[in-house]
């Protein structure tokens, strides 16, 4: 999985923030616990798991994410005064999860180029012309604030706003094919009369 | 620091989204000659602002990789500017829409045709019975195009006769989605009650002379079985429940609604459900009976989705968080106090 001379960062965005949306998804499908909000728990995992790769980057970056947020959740959970008796058993569900293997998250070029071009539909009209001169046809920030004739700050202020909404819009339309997680339990249990 | 860092009217983690957002712009500016070449550290070196921005907490950097990412992924949109050639805002832009405007419109008139000339006979479907046996869930697809699910131990009867598509639901709990035809109502009959509907999703459910109608989408009408009873519209997100003699008990709860078609994907779901009826919910789809022996336990309440035949599982949450007591006899489990 490590590659020679990769800086933590190009590391973090190859290895780790693919996996946003997949913990993003499966967090908000089973958390019923509005006290929480998922998107401040998401960055919160990975704030840590950026911290804890400083050290050592782990060897499984996926199930490494999963742990670390539903260490999140547990502290949470401790935190809470009022426990949601499912929310113990979504956990083990994560945990599931974080093992699968990443074989069928991959996406054809197609359908990521269906799901960008998606996310820059839904930007407002001024915006999506900047991002398309500057992305889709590659001119310079000067360049494109030349063609619509205005300012080159104009320019990089529709930048700010269009990269956050792709980034918001994009951060629910995974990059990964949707899938289900079946509740499979392997532990079996006796129960005793006590 | 400049715009946006200061505004302190957002919640942080927007304040930081668009403190990130500003960083990208720059960055991007700067190393749009090389976008590979893009080096936060880098960048940091020439810039003593952003150096102290990134340096003083990780989130700050987690949250403008993230933007970074998906900036690079923007990269791909490249490959549209083939498509795109002579120019994006050019008014040749707009003409190969109209193309498939007129194209549509075209389409439309070649299929609406042949359907209004000839008037096919609607398909017709001799009464069948559809059954599920207990702990079962099964899918019907109705000749008309309608689809009925059935949840577990329910025993349904269709008709589907040139006038009118009934069926008969005589015990169980069903869900419709019904096909729209304007000229064939589509009727349920549960015990005393009968729901019509033109084109809609719901779900009845019949225990004995009680009747309970869930409605996810559309309109429906539902109308006691004697001539002069009353007849009640429900909308998406109604619930009306009623029993043999008494007036229907209508709620609007689009959260209980969800809740209650939970079997659809083979989920209980609870909301503050006191665990007696939590134990009933599961014995509709389990042989072996959960049984609540215990007044205290009984009214105790439960949130959240469970696999319906999993209650083993929730056997197993009782136990390790709340210490309860299990015994294990043929045929159920008696949980005491």
């Amino acid at each position: 999985m490590q590659r020679k001379n990769e800086s933590l960062d190009e590391w973090f965005m190859r290895a780790v923030l693919p996996h946003e949306a997949a913990l993003l998804r499966y967090i908000s499908r089973h958390w019923h616990d509005n006290a929480i909000e998922v998107g401040d728990l998401c960055q919160e995992a990975l704030t840590r798991v950026y911290a804890a790769a400083r050290q050592e980057r782990p060897t499984y970056a996926k199930s490494f994410l999963f742990t670390t947020a539903r260490r999140l959740i547990y502290d949470q959970i401790r935190r809470a005064k009022t426990v949601q008796i499912d929310t113990l058993m979504d956990l083990e569900e994560l945990e599931q999860a974080a093992s699968e293997t990443a074989q069928d998250e991959t996406i054809s070029a197609r359908q990521e180029l269906k799901h960008l071009q998606g996310a820059l539909g839904k930007l407002p009209p001024k915006c999506r012309k900047v991002i398309e001169l500057r992305r889709v046809h590659g001119f310079t920030q000067k360049e494109t604030a030349a063609k619509l004739g205005i300012t080159e700050a104009a320019v990089e202020a529709q930048i700010q706003r269009g990269v956050s909404r792709l980034a918001e819009t994009l951060r629910h339309v995974s990059e990964f094919a949707a899938k289900r997680f079946e509740l499979v339990r392997s532990r079996t249990h006796k129960e005793d009369e006590r | 620091m400049t715009n946006a860092h200061t505004d302190k009217s957002l919640p942080p983690t927007e304040v930081l989204e668009k403190e990130a957002a500003y960083w990208l712009a720059k960055i991007d500016k700067a190393y749009e000659a090389d976008e590979a070449a893009i080096d936060l550290d880098d960048y940091a070196e020439k810039n003593g602002e952003f150096a102290s921005w990134l340096s003083s907490s990780d989130t700050h950097r987690v949250a403008l990789l993230r933007l970074l990412a998906v900036w690079r992924r923007t990269h791909r949109l490249g490959a549209l500017k083939s498509s795109h050639t002579a120019g994006i805002y050019a008014p040749k832009s707009l003409w190969p829409r109209r193309i498939i405007a007129v194209g549509a419109i075209a389409a439309a008139v070649l299929v609406a045709l042949p359907l209004n000339f000839f008037q096919p006979d609607k398909p017709t479907q001799p009464t069948s019975v559809h059954q599920t046996l207990f702990g079962q869930r099964d899918a019907v697809a109705l000749v008309d195009g309608s689809r009925i699910e059935l949840n577990s131990d329910t025993r349904l009867v269709s008709n589907i006769s040139s006038d009118e598509r009934v069926i008969v639901l005589e015990k169980g709990e069903a869900f419709f989605e019904v096909a729209k035809e304007e000229e064939r109502p589509f009727k349920v009959v549960a015990g005393d009650q009968v729901i019509t509907v033109l084109g809609t999703a719901f779900s009845v459910h019949r225990q004995g002379s009680e009747v309970e109608i869930i409605v996810s989408e559309g309109r429906v009408k539902v109308q006691g079985a004697g001539s002069g009873a009353s007849a009640a519209v429900l909308l998406a997100g109604y619930i009306a429940t009623s029993g043999r003699s008494t007036a229907p008990d209508i709620q609007e709860d689009m959260a209980r609604v969800r809740r209650e078609l939970g079997w659809r994907q083979g989920l209980v779901i609870f909301d503050k459900t006191p665990l007696e009826m939590a134990a009933a919910e599961f014995n509709r789809y389990n042989q072996v009976k959960l049984v609540i022996d215990d007044a205290n336990l009984a009214t105790m309440r439960f949130s959240g989705s469970f696999k319906n035949d999993n209650v083993d599982a929730f056997v197993r949450l009782l136990t390790e968080g709340f210490g309860v007591h299990v015994v294990r006899e043929a045929g159920k489990i008696l949980i005491t106090g």
